[in-house]
């Protein structure tokens, strides 16, 4: 375990040992840094299996940090996709391991989704995704405050979609939906800015002032949403969260200015949590808000752009 | 025939004959619990303020801050709606009637615009028939006006025609032309 390796810290990528599960093989070297100062040690190579004593002595007693060669990081994120089933369901892990890793893994599997340009693999990975992670936190409701330090707050597409579905998830858990309408409802969230692919960067992250050509795109986003995901097998509560989720009740929203009831309710839903993690994320055009004024923002327009009902729930979460 | 608008609202054609309907007819294709649905025929009032907006337009060039390439003729005309295929994930969404009353608001090379009393969504497929030829086309957006007016965009993906109509040239004019109108 102790050979040391001429490898820098330049050459690693640092993991979380909750990814590693007991007597499989995981076909990558895993390095050990003890301390900042001290040099790549050989803790498991490829070839090895970890016993569950010697994967307890890493999560508990280990000092340092375990890495993997850069190289190697697409073959780890294999392997985390091939058991991160297991990993969820394994009780034995404390249930903050196992969600911290579920967040990590939901933006980096949407990530590669979304990179693909791929709608129906992009489609299939929500549904993959929305099953694991609704019955991961169906047992253990997660608090706000917990999942939001949990989580990556960054600009990117796949970030944000992977919050609003965390978020979607216990805000539809509190207001009773079955488990059923949970998983619709994180499915929908995944794929609420699917439209947004179509949008270059240069407008998604332009820190001035967007024009009305540029704004004219933004808002096409729903739309190119629900033309390319209109013939995979979602339901129409999905595909609502997908076109709606920029209306608001009193009919200021975008695409077609829907107000109060012709607003599916996935998708006032949705409005909320997708408004709650655009405020409390970091934008290159503003800073992040804290939970208490971003709600307070939200409160402003209770009633008139969101659902009194729905705002007084997701409220509630956010205070606890 | 197609007519210029200039005299606002008063212009519009009575509602398009037998012939219509049994186009409409056989271009159905939706399912038929879709087909049960009560045939809905009002017609789309729309709110004052809006129809003087629209009075007295004729031809509109695109402006740089749209998106769309082709001058639209105004036409403010009624005109039968037929819902020709909604994917299956919206068939719960709205009783939509297998026909409708729609107002025609312009045309151009490559677009529909009009006022039904229902909203659309983006990819439902629909058939206008207007006096002499009919249009084929994929709805694109939906906006409301009122609860009982949503302006709607389509792509014109067909136009079927009679020759002995002027307007039937211009349509198909657009369609294959080039040539800006």
């Amino acid at each position: 375990m102790c050979d040391v390796v001429a490898l820098t810290p330049r050459e690693l990528v640092p993991i979380s040992s909750c990814v590693l599960l007991p007597d499989r093989p995981l076909g990558i070297d895993v390095y050990l840094i003890k301390a900042i100062d001290s040099k790549p040690v050989l803790f498991c190579s490829r070839d090895q299996t970890l016993s569950e004593a010697k994967l307890d002595t890493v999560a508990q007693r280990l000092p340092g940090r375990l890495y993997v060669r850069c190289s190697d990081a697409d073959r780890l994120q294999a392997y985390i996709r091939e058991h991160w089933s297991d990993i969820l369901r394994d009780d034995s892990r404390p249930l903050e391991d196992r969600t911290r890793l579920m967040c990590n893994v939901m933006r980096d599997v949407l990530a590669d989704a979304f990179a693909s340009r791929n709608i129906q693999r992009i489609a299939a990975t929500a549904d993959f995704l929305a099953a694991e992670s609704t019955r991961l936190l169906q047992d253990a409701p997660v608090a706000i405050g917990e999942l939001s330090k949990i989580m990556q707050h960054d600009f990117a597409t796949f970030t944000h979609s992977t919050n609003v579905a965390l978020y979607s998830l216990r805000l539809a858990q509190e207001l009773g939906f079955s488990t059923d309408e949970q998983q619709c409802i994180v499915r929908g969230a995944l794929l609420h800015d699917v439209g947004k692919l179509e949008i270059t960067e240069n407008i998604l992250s332009k820190p001035d002032r967007l024009t009305q050509e540029e704004l004219r795109q933004i808002r096409q986003h729903p739309t190119t949403g629900l033309e390319q995901l209109v013939d995979q097998a979602l339901t129409f509560g999905e595909l609502m969260i997908v076109y709606q989720h920029h209306e608001r009740i009193d009919g200021s929203g975008y695409p077609v200015g829907s107000v109060g009831e012709e607003i599916h309710p996935f998708a006032r839903l949705c409005a909320i949590t997708d408004v709650y993690e655009a405020l409390t994320a970091h934008r290159p055009y503003r800073r992040a808000l804290r939970a208490k004024a971003a709600m307070h923002v939200l409160q402003r327009k209770e009633g008139v752009h969101f659902d009194r009902e729905m705002l007084a729930c997701w409220k509630g979460l956010v205070e606890v | 025939m197609l007519e210029r608008a200039g005299g606002g609202m008063s212009n519009m054609i009575s509602p398009p004959g037998e012939a219509a309907h049994e186009t409409g007819g056989r271009q159905h294709a939706e399912p038929a619990a879709r087909t049960a649905a009560t045939v809905d025929d009002r017609l789309v009032v729309l709110p004052p303020e809006l129809r003087e907006r629209l009075e007295g337009r004729g031809y509109q060039s695109p402006v740089p801050v749209e998106s769309r390439a082709w001058a639209r003729l105004t036409v403010m005309r009624e005109a039968r709606l037929s819902m020709v295929h909604t994917p299956p994930a919206l068939h719960s969404a709205l009783p939509w009637p297998p026909h409708g009353r729609v107002i025609v608001k312009d045309l151009s090379r490559s677009g529909i615009g009009f006022f039904f009393h229902m909203p659309l969504f983006p990819s439902q497929q629909i058939q206008i028939q207007l006096s002499h030829y009919v249009i084929q086309a994929k709805v694109r957006r939906c906006r409301r006006h009122t609860s009982d007016c949503y302006e709607l965009g389509a792509i014109v993906t067909q136009v079927r025609s009679s020759k002995e109509d002027r307007s039937a040239d211009y349509m198909e004019g657009c369609a294959s032309s080039s040539v800006r109108p």
